[in-house]
């Protein structure tokens, strides 16, 4: 702990810590999903751990819950992840080389990249992709098996409010490149579109559409901002 | 729900997920980066979490879910944006919501 305050810094530690406790209390009100749809815990953890996409998992559970055949649950699920592809795209040099590429890519999610893409140099950026992708493949699961067990206590998570925890932390880590004035722009331009198309397009693809907006930035000449 | 089923959808769902990832981390090393693409990357990056965001505030699925959430977490973009700490920001978001619901508000 006290090496990972010294090369990360106090106030990225902090915010690392506080990105994975809300990635916890996610996963517990996804664990007491789980256990609502009838998930049995061993099955919740393997899932968390060797999937580690939340919004999928919800989706999958949900449609086994329903009777989807698996292959059918597990095409959707993987549908929504569709997003990890131009994610991991952006962060391939921040992960490092050779074999740890591959190891490194299992870590690719909505919060390694958000924290990661945020520092200015390479060698933070890596640095930060790691601890926030391994913070997560820890806090998930945990979470997650959390909730499993705690389902049979607690009937309606959303009572707590656990379900706005994660959008308001994505705000918070993308604020900062929302600061520059064409990157907001396109960015809100964007989530407008994808909350326009969401009740009609499959569950997960609506964000990806929001990239309809970037063509718009090769309008930004480089001398503004 | 038997096991063997469970486990294969699992098994499916992990390799696709995984699948993506890794073609988005190889496909990088064989393709060499204008300095615009790094541009564009940034910019697509920071449109996609924000549309994460908005969507799963506003909606369940692909279903509205009433107003508590969307408050909420506007709420916490407030914050965000008068750059307030990372807490806050959290613990508005989910007490926000958490009291409205109270209120008989969803």
């Amino acid at each position: 702990m006290l090496l990972l305050y010294r090369t990360l810094g106090g106030r990225s530690l902090r915010q690392v810590s506080l990105v994975c406790l809300s990635v916890a209390v996610m996963g517990v009100s996804y664990g007491i999903s789980a256990h609502a749809a009838g998930i049995p815990l061993w099955a919740n953890l393997l899932l968390a751990t060797t999937v580690l996409a939340g919004a999928s998992e919800f989706l999958f559970i949900a449609s086994m819950h329903e009777g989807v055949l698996p292959v059918v649950a597990a095409l959707a699920g993987i549908l929504v992840n569709a997003r990890n592809l131009i994610y991991g795209f952006a962060v391939s040099p921040s992960i490092g080389p050779g074999w740890r590429r591959w190891v490194g890519a299992h870590l690719v999610n909505d919060e390694s990249v958000a924290l990661s893409s945020a520092e200015a140099s390479e060698q933070r950026r890596r640095l930060l992709y790691w601890v926030t992708g391994i913070g997560v493949l820890v806090a998930w699961p945990f979470g997650a098996v959390l909730g499993g067990t705690l389902g049979a206590l607690i009937a309606d998570p959303s009572a707590f409010g656990f379900d706005a925890v994660l959008p308001a932390v994505l705000l918070a880590v993308v604020m900062p490149a929302l600061r520059d004035n064409w990157t907001r722009g396109i960015a809100l331009l964007g989530a407008l579109l994808a909350c326009g198309v969401t009740p009609w397009v499959p569950v997960g693809v609506a964000p990806i559409l929001s990239l309809v907006a970037l063509p718009l930035v090769l309008l930004q000449r480089k001398d503004s901002t | 729900m038997n096991a063997t089923s469970v486990v294969l959808g699992i098994a499916i769902l992990a390799a696709g997920t995984y699948l993506l990832r890794a073609s988005g981390v190889g496909l990088r090393s064989w393709t060499t980066i204008a300095p615009m693409l790094d541009r564009v990357l940034a910019t697509g990056t920071a449109a996609l979490l924000l549309a994460v965001a908005a969507s799963s505030a506003a909606f369940d699925g692909r279903a509205l879910d009433g107003f508590a959430r969307v408050i909420g977490v506007a709420v916490a973009a407030v914050a965000a944006a008068l750059r307030a700490p990372i807490i806050v920001v959290v613990v508005l978001a989910a007490g926000a919501t958490a009291g409205l619901r109270l209120l008989g508000i969803q």
